[in-house]
């Protein structure tokens, strides 16, 4: 019997962190999928047309492209904390605190 | 700065293609190349090339690891434990980098570039064989994936752990000051010294590289080292390369791959040490 639930804990477990592989993957499709239609349109009209509105929709898919990994950080914590994973909760928080900590310094002397 | 105007877009597409194609080909995210050939091709300052590898090296990073994690090989948990490590590192990085010369900048790619060509020059029997089994495991970091080429479940204990978050910070500080990816170092400690299967550190590696390039990416985009016009093209380049890299990487034989690597990555070094001693090319 207790063979029995241990199986279904580990199953239930595995079928979470399938979610968290999922979930990570379709961020990263739809991060890049943005930021390549955005950096291509912008591209496009900035051929044809120019002015402040391509690049304008240019540096909205760069940023869109630097958000992408740091959007898959944030599913991984809130996944470690669905699944007690307190080692992967703490990992994904310092890297989270550290980016805030880039983009004050950036913001800041930039 | 960049002046968008004088640079041709389609030289930047060329280039970004040309570095996606090379580094899918030769598993590398493409940084490696896509630095040096603005710099020494298209005459981009270095610090404005970095920047602009560092937003392809996010975008390659995230298109491979789509792929790695539709088939499990990478190790998150791993991943984000050495990852806190490396963020640090590449913050530090990008902050020294800009006060540094483009002398020092040239010179420590050149080095990087050798060390690169050096590891890769090995055969990559000698690293299997020399993977390190001693040393204290890690439990929490204990993975598995199903290994294709072999046909079964590969399952493996992390090793050495304070040493591999060691190499992180290095790893990080090197690619925030050069604009690379950084897996060079990464995967290799991963392989060697964590006692990682190649295949799951080359995995991982892909996942850290995207989140340490963006970590310093910042820094170089509110300095302005980041011109979209340069890095639209330059990264849809990569991507396409990328891609079409991936598409011919299991037709082409791994040992002449590796010897034009090798090659390459040669006359990229010696360029970066001409440019550093100030001759040119």
């Amino acid at each position: 019997m207790e063979n029995q639930l241990d199986t279904i804990a580990m199953t239930r477990r595995n079928m979470r962190y399938a979610a968290l592989y999922r979930s990570v993957k379709l961020v990263l499709e739809i991060g890049v999928a943005a930021a390549l239609v955005l950096l291509a349109a912008g591209l496009v009209v900035n051929a044809f047309a120019g002015g402040a509105a391509p690049t304008a929709v240019m540096t909205l898919g760069v940023l869109v492209l630097l958000a992408t990994p740091v959007l898959a950080v944030l599913v991984v914590a809130g996944f470690s904390i669905r699944l007690h994973d307190w080692v992967g909760l703490t990992a994904s928080s310092v890297i989270i605190g550290v980016l805030i900590v880039s983009l004050v310094l950036a913001l800041g002397i930039g | 700065m960049i002046n968008p105007m004088e640079t041709n877009v389609w030289a930047l597409a060329g280039t970004g293609l040309l570095a996606g194609f090379i580094g899918s080909l030769l598993g590398l995210g493409g940084g490696i190349f896509v630095v040096p050939l603005l710099t020494l091709a298209l005459g981009v300052p270095i610090q404005s090339a970095i920047g602009t590898s560092l937003v392809g090296v996010a975008a390659t990073s995230s298109t491979a690891s789509i792929t790695y994690l539709r088939e499990r090989l990478t190790n998150i948990r791993l991943a984000m434990v050495l990852e806190s490590a490396t963020t640090m590192g590449a913050v530090l990085g990008a902050l020294l980098a800009v006060y540094l010369s483009q002398t020092f900048l040239a010179a420590l790619f050149g080095c990087i570039t050798v060390y690169t060509a050096y590891n890769m020059a090995r055969r990559p029997r000698d690293k299997e064989a020399s993977a390190q089994q001693s040393g204290k495991t890690v439990g929490t970091l204990t993975s598995s994936y199903y290994d294709r080429s072999q046909d079964r479940v590969v399952s493996y204990e992390v090793r050495r752990l304070p040493a591999g978050m060691g190499a992180s910070v290095i790893a990080g500080a090197v690619s925030g000051m050069l604009g690379v990816g950084g897996g060079f170092i990464k995967v290799p400690v991963m392989n060697l010294v964590m006692s990682v299967p190649f295949k799951a550190a080359i995995a991982t590696s892909n996942l850290m590289v995207g989140i340490t390039a963006v970590a310093s990416a910042f820094i170089y985009f509110y300095r302005g080292y980041v011109s979209p016009e340069v890095a639209a093209p330059v990264v849809i380049g990569i991507c396409f390369g990328a891609w079409l890299g991936s598409k011919l990487a299991w037709r082409a034989s791994g040992l002449i791959l590796r010897r034009v690597f090798v090659i390459v990555l040669g006359a990229i070094a010696i360029m970066m040490f001409l440019k550093a001693a100030g001759t040119g090319i």
